[in-house]
């Protein structure tokens, strides 16, 4: 029995999953794929606009275009909304949940070929995703957090996401966390501001270079280190008799 | 730090045949502690000031004053007394005083060892005349000795803060520790020496210490940051104690903890989140469907394209969710108590 299969399209160097039941297939989930490209992360602009969804829990700037497009939304088709993948988001889609189709690329080398030659950082960022997948975190893009990825777990009580406690910044196996300790401590102030706590993770690839073309055999090999870097001030603790540990 | 303070009992003799003078620990009010100190001492407007105001300002600067100028003295009674023994490289505790030596040293038959950078953070705190040479050593002199002895600064200076904030600081028992007895052959890459032991404020015995709080290094803050491996190569090296990095920039002492797990190494089945998930979303989406009216039309375009298959995988994965779910949230209920 073939397993139903959302279809992405290769836009301009993006993946763009734009038919509406396939949007709905990535996002079958609240462990979702993705960002709707007028939604802060699930696509939800179709169903605020056909009045399924409150817009109180939007952003604000779907909250302005929905007020733009006003109570008529018979005149407006409200599919406007396409999904947006990032290039491990999806190759995880294709090769470990098979959910997806790119549109000519629809052998699986010829997918994992291009990602590779395109952007230089995919195999780790792969990598790296793929680890936290199946440890069963949900990760989205940290550009807003100035890192990599952040890390959400679900929620069974609240049914959605509410906070992601980890940020996650992805090294080389031999590239220092930061080029400078004042760097690090800049991050470390700026993650905890968020209220989330940093990580950084080493994509170790050295035993498997030579075969980065066969995508298993690279996974095999591929090692992962990750560390928790966290600020410490003596101050906290004083009188305070903590069992070490 | 006061380099140039009055030492020891000379001083203290000084202090009483000086009644002027009042010694600094009879100062209850001392300097003031937070808020705006130029404020304080020196109100910018001073023609608004009542009498009773000005009577009380000039009163606090006079107090102020006095406590500024109070030397720094101590009783000989609570002054140890260290010497420099050169062919040790150690200062030999000749007369202690205090708790304070009951976690500092070695022990060496009746004698007790110290490091230089104990012996030197007594002479700071005031609490030790230190002699080198036969001279008391002045902080200058400390210092010097300090570098020549190949303890750096930033050293001293982390050894100095952990102790005055209470803890337990000594030389670590890792000091030459490689990673991992299998990755020994990687070289120098994974060679971790730890430069201190820390233990937490509080009752300390130095035949019994116990397990350490943390073990730090001492790195300047100028040095080039460690990767991934590195720190990785620390925590474990480290263990069952926490790992720790001191940065000194010129006596700013910033700590960095590398000692805690990350996410990763707290997986859980996805697919047991995947199904519970699955299930909600889609009574939620059956409860949208019987009250709302949906444009049906639509949608059916985008089915089509699944087939009928999402239906028959949609009523397995109710099934599963059902024992899914229950399991779901006592690993929650466990990750919240952790």
């Amino acid at each position: 029995m073939e397993q139903a299969r959302a279809r992405a399209e290769l836009v301009d160097g993006e993946f763009w999953v734009v038919q509406p039941a396939h949007v709905r297939l990535c996002w079958q989930s609240l462990m979702g794929f993705g960002k709707g490209n007028l939604s802060r992360s699930e696509p939800v602009y179709a169903r605020v606009v056909t009045g399924r969804m409150d817009s109180g829990s939007l952003g604000k700037a779907t909250r302005g275009m929905v007020r733009a497009v006003g109570g008529n939304s018979q005149a407006r088709d409200p599919h406007v909304e396409h999904l947006h993948l990032a290039p491990y988001e999806a190759a995880y889609l294709v090769f470990d949940e098979r959910l997806l189709i790119v549109s000519g690329l629809e052998g699986a080398p010829a997918l994992w070929e291009f990602c590779r030659g395109r952007w230089p950082e995919f195999l780790r960022q792969y990598a790296v995703y793929r680890a936290y997948r199946r440890a069963g975190w949900a990760l989205h893009s940290g550009c807003k957090y100035g890192a990599d990825f952040v890390l959400y777990r679900f929620q069974r009580a609240r049914a959605r996401h509410v906070h992601a406690p980890y940020t996650v910044l992805v090294r080389r196996h031999d590239e220092p966390v930061q080029r400078r300790w004042i760097a690090l401590q800049n991050q470390l102030r700026m993650t905890k501001q968020v209220a989330k706590r940093l990580v950084y993770v080493s994509v170790d690839d050295t035993a498997v270079r030579h075969c980065e073309r066969e995508r298993e055999r690279w996974l095999a090999g591929v090692q992962l280190h990750e560390v928790l870097v966290d600020r410490w001030t003596a101050e906290n603790k004083r009188g305070k008799n903590e069992e070490p540990g | 730090m006061p380099t140039d303070r009055v030492r020891g009992g000379r001083a203290h003799k000084d202090a009483r045949s000086n009644t002027e003078t009042v010694p600094w620990w009879q100062f209850h009010r001392g300097l003031p502690h937070r808020g705006v100190k130029d404020e304080a001492l020196a109100p910018k407007v001073t023609d608004d000031l009542s009498t009773g105001q000005r009577r009380r300002w000039h009163r606090r600067l006079h107090e102020w004053f006095t406590f500024v100028a109070a030397p720094n003295t101590v009783s000989t009674r609570h002054l140890s007394v260290l010497e420099w023994v050169s062919h040790l490289h150690q200062a030999r505790v000749v007369k202690p005083r205090g708790k304070l030596f009951q976690s500092l040293g070695t022990v060496h038959g009746p004698e007790q060892h110290l490091f230089p950078e104990e012996a030197v953070f007594l002479v700071d705190k005031g609490a030790a005349d230190f002699y080198i040479d036969g001279v008391p050593a002045s902080m200058e002199r400390c210092m010097t000795l300090l570098l020549s002895e190949g303890v750096s600064a930033e050293m001293y200076y982390a050894f100095g803060h952990l102790r005055r904030l209470g803890y337990h600081v000594r030389r670590s028992s890792r000091a030459e520790r490689t990673a991992g007895g299998a990755d020994s052959s990687e070289g120098d890459a994974l060679r971790v020496s730890f430069t201190y032991d820390v233990w937490l404020p509080g009752n300390f015995k130095r035949t019994a210490p116990g397990l350490p709080y943390f073990r730090a290094v001492v790195v300047p803050f100028d040095a080039p940051v460690p990767t991934v491996d590195a720190l990785c190569a620390l925590r474990e090296a480290a263990l069952p104690s926490q790992a720790k990095i001191i940065t000194v920039d010129r006596s700013v002492v910033t700590v960095f903890d590398v000692s805690r797990a990350g996410p990763l190494s707290k997986p859980d089945d996805p697919s047991k989140y995947w199904l519970a998930e699955r299930a909600l979303v889609l009574q939620a989406g059956a409860a949208v469907q019987a009250n709302a009216e949906i444009d049906v039309a639509e949608e059916r375009e985008g089915e089509e394209a699944m087939g009928s298959e999402s239906e028959t995988s949609v009523s397995v994965s109710e099934e599963g969710s059902a024992s899914s779910a229950g399991s779901a949230s006592d690993s929650e209920k466990e990750s919240e108590e952790r």
